[in-house]
């Protein structure tokens, strides 16, 4: 595990570890998580994903060392944890729960509550933070009292003052919650932040569009397994099979001829969209060739695009592959 | 503008973000607890010809002490509702919210923060019940009553010892009760518990008697009552805990209940868990069993409303028949149940009380020192025979006012102008058919149970949202 480079430090280290929580369904037991394998480095955005809230907040959970682990191997910032304990490291910042700051205070005067043992003199000190608020998009709701606003706003809160910290590592493990564009824009301008000042962040979440904006790295679970973890880039190139999108009016027509011509390919209709996909990846050069296909059946749709890859349909790929409704 | 960080000035104002907006409403508090004393001891006095007087005359008096100790179980009642309400604010319920987990992680230090928070929590609540305790001396003082210092320290040392007991017991157990309604359950037991050990150890006599009141020694004196030395120990002790114990789980990040229904898990899934130490399975999550407790949490709140509802429909319907009945109505059980409206047969029989007749028929025999119901000249009259004159009975009251003239209300009465006898009397019925019949009484007695009644499924909902 000892490693010179720090860039290379390895964060977080499991090691075929598993849960001492486990499912039973009156015929069998199976452990909630087993056999996880990941590692993370400083400086990487983590999103942990996958089919089961349970799983992935459960994960953060061993990860943050607040719940035990049964078998296997925990290393936080090259310090191994006791598979027992539940003490949280000095240098691991958990963000659980909405609940952890005060709702009778508003964002700018919490963030200056929480800061107040910083030696930097109070009125530069609240001069900084409001132009933070502004620098990552919360602007709009730096004055507001705490209470009136949602727990996403709350909990990216808690996240701005986690980057405030001293702590290396930082664990967001409210996958519950539902983000908008410009939560993810704040989101993402905070773990930019956290990346520059050394930071490694971990977010478990179901929201795909989260990942694709904020994170460097996913790890998707699936049944209580690492179905896959690296960088998101590969993983929507490994698992977004979608090559085409047509649009039109005579899809169904489209749709006919096309799995007569050529069945190997998967087709679905969604909201006047005709998606082409593969099974796997590395068929791209097939585009041509589906071009001139529907150029033959004289119909012109409106658009026919090449989809751009996206976690979203890369999320939807893996579980079909692991023949599970997303 | 500048915000203030300190967690002491924080603490002080309960986390308000104005410091003004937190004093006038603390000081608002106290104003309010003093008038509710005031109106519940004006409330209390429209009750003096009723069994009150006799059971608690020391709330029933025109009296400074009567006013203050009023106010006292009074502040002692809403600082208590206070506690529940901002029960995240004021107790350390906040640190299972890991609303210190964050702090400490930003540099504060937990043991500054837990005396910050004892110390700012006690004067607050100090300034509160000063405020109060001074708005019903000035008040009684308006209401032109006997003003007497002496009463004074020592009501004021009874009521901040028992705020301080219960604001401690409160601080403390909020470090070990992880579910907030279970938190407010056991201060509702705390707060009965407190009432009881009063009573056992003398307390509550020694507090309730003028003379030892007028010296404060009295009530610290381990002879009287060691009631507020065990106050003392417990203050301590408590004092002791919360820091250790504060200090230990500030640092570490609190797991709040699970919440496994959120994470949409498939049917009849149950989740276990494997103690390492002892290799057992723990059951962490089981559907069934969560389905059967709602349906019996659901069974007992509908069967208590409705026997609160049934309850409350009966003591209506009694308390109108009493209200239409009179001494001289007609009697179809053989009962003749009524108020009792005068001071005549005190002290058999005193003014409000509520009073059984038993119809007479010719086979009823009548002895000497029976009370009896007659009619005489179109009057109904109740007294008590004390003599017999040939086939009548020599009848007369038992007490006559002072400025009557003795032996005026001696009668002789025939039998047949006797139609009832005197079987039974109880004094807090009559107390409580009195107060049915005032505004609050048609309030708590009619509206509750009817408002019970049409939105007991909104109040089960609501309190379910309460608790999850």
């Amino acid at each position: 595990m000892e490693n010179s480079n720090p860039a290379n430090l390895k964060v977080v280290y499991m090691d075929r570890l598993s849960s001492c929580e486990i499912y039973f369904n009156s015929v069998q037991y199976r452990r909630i998580l087993q056999n996880i394998n990941l590692s993370i480095h400083k400086g990487e955005v983590w999103g942990i994903s996958g089919n089961s809230l349970l799983e992935i907040k459960l994960l953060l959970e061993i990860m943050a060392n607040i719940k035990p682990y049964n078998d296997g191997r925990c290393v936080l910032i090259e310090r191994g944890m006791m598979r027992l304990k539940r003490i949280i490291l000095p240098h691991v910042f958990y963000i659980g729960t909405a609940n952890m700051i005060y709702n009778s205070m508003n964002v700018l005067e919490y963030l200056m509550f929480a800061t107040a043992k910083s030696k930097t003199d109070v009125v530069m000190r609240q001069k900084q933070l409001l132009q933070l608020l502004i620098d990552i998009g919360l602007s709009n709701i730096s004055l507001s009292p705490i209470h009136t606003l949602p727990d996403e706003y709350k909990v990216i809160i808690i996240l701005l003052v986690a980057y405030l910290s001293k702590s290396e590592l930082i664990v967001f493990n409210i996958p519950e919650l539902k983000y908008t564009s410009q939560q993810v824009s704040v989101v993402k301008n905070i773990a930019n932040l956290c990346i520059e000042s050394g930071k490694t962040l971990v977010i478990s979440t179901t929201d795909s569009n989260l990942i694709e904006e904020v994170c460097s790295h996913i790890a998707f679970l699936i049944n209580g397994n690492v179905a896959y973890s690296g960088p998101v880039r590969d993983f929507c190139e490994l698992y977004d099979d979608t090559t085409i999108i047509i649009y039109g009016n005579q899809l169904e027509s489209i749709l006919n001829f096309l799995k007569n011509e050529m069945p190997q390919y998967n087709y679905e209709v969604i909201n006047n969209q005709l998606i082409i996909s593969r099974p796997a990846f590395g068929y791209l050069e097939d585009i041509k060739f589906i071009h001139n296909k529907i150029s033959q059946l004289q119909l012109t749709p409106n658009q026919i695009n090449l989809s751009p890859k996206t976690v979203k349909n890369a999320v939807k790929g893996i579980l079909k592959k692991h023949d599970i409704q997303g | 503008m500048i915000y203030r960080d300190s967690f002491f000035k924080k603490e002080l104002r309960q986390t308000y973000k104005q410091s003004s907006l937190s004093t006038n409403r603390q000081f608002v508090f106290g104003l309010f607890i003093g008038l509710a004393a005031i109106a519940l001891h004006l409330v209390l006095m429209t009750f003096t010809d009723t069994v009150l007087i006799d059971a608690y005359p020391y709330i029933m008096q025109k009296s400074f002490f009567t006013t203050l100790y009023t106010y006292n179980f009074t502040s002692l009642f809403l600082i208590f509702i206070y506690f529940l309400i901002y029960y995240h604010d004021l107790t350390f319920e906040e640190i299972r919210k890991n609303c210190w987990y964050l702090l400490c992680k930003m540099g504060y230090k937990p043991v500054l923060m837990i005396f910050s928070k004892i110390f700012a929590l006690l004067f607050s609540l100090i300034a509160i019940y000063t405020t109060g305790f001074a708005v019903t001396a000035v008040l009684t003082a308006l209401l032109k009553y006997t003003f007497r210092l002496d009463y004074i320290p020592s009501l004021y040392l009874m009521g901040i010892t028992d705020l301080l007991v219960l604001t401690f017991i409160l601080l403390t157990s909020s470090l070990f009760i992880k579910r907030l309604n279970i938190a407010r359950y056991f201060s509702v037991f705390i707060y009965i518990i407190q009432i009881i050990l009063k009573n056992i150890l003398g307390y509550s006599a020694l507090v309730t008697n003028r003379v030892a009141m007028q010296n404060p020694y009295n009530l610290i004196s381990f002879g009287n009552s060691p009631y507020l030395m065990l106050c003392f120990i417990l203050v301590v002790l408590c004092i002791i805990v919360c820091i250790f114990r504060a200090k230990t789980i500030a640092k570490y990040y609190s797991l709040p209940s699970e919440t496994y229904n959120l994470y949409n898990l498939p049917a009849a899934t149950k989740i276990l868990k494997l103690e390492s130490s002892t290799g057992k399975l723990q059951n962490l999550y089981d559907p069934e069993r969560i389905q059967r407790q709602n349906r019996i949490a659901k069974t007992a709140t509908i069967t208590s409303i409705a026997l609160i509802n049934i309850i409350a429909v009966l003591f209506n319907i009694f308390v109108i028949v009493i209200s239409i009945s009179e001494p001289n109505s007609n009697s179809y059980t053989g009962l003749m149940p009524f108020l009792f409206m005068s001071d005549t047969m005190q002290p058999e029989i005193s003014k409000n009380d509520f009073v059984c007749f038993k119809a007479l028929d010719n086979t009823t025999s009548l002895d000497v020192g029976q009370i009896v119901l007659f009619k005489q000249d179109n009057t109904v009259y109740i007294e008590r025979i004390i003599g017999t004159d040939g086939e009548n009975y020599i009848v007369d009251i038992d007490y006559y006012p002072p400025i009557s003239q003795k032996g005026s209300m001696v009668k002789s009465v025939p039998k047949s102008q006797i139609f009832g006898v005197y079987i039974y009397k109880n004094r807090w019925l009559g107390a409580l058919i009195i107060i049915a019949n005032t505004l609050w009484g048609r309030i708590i007695f009619m509206i509750i149970p009817l408002l019970l009644l049409f939105f007991h499924n909104q109040i089960y909902n609501f309190l379910r949202k309460m608790q999850s």
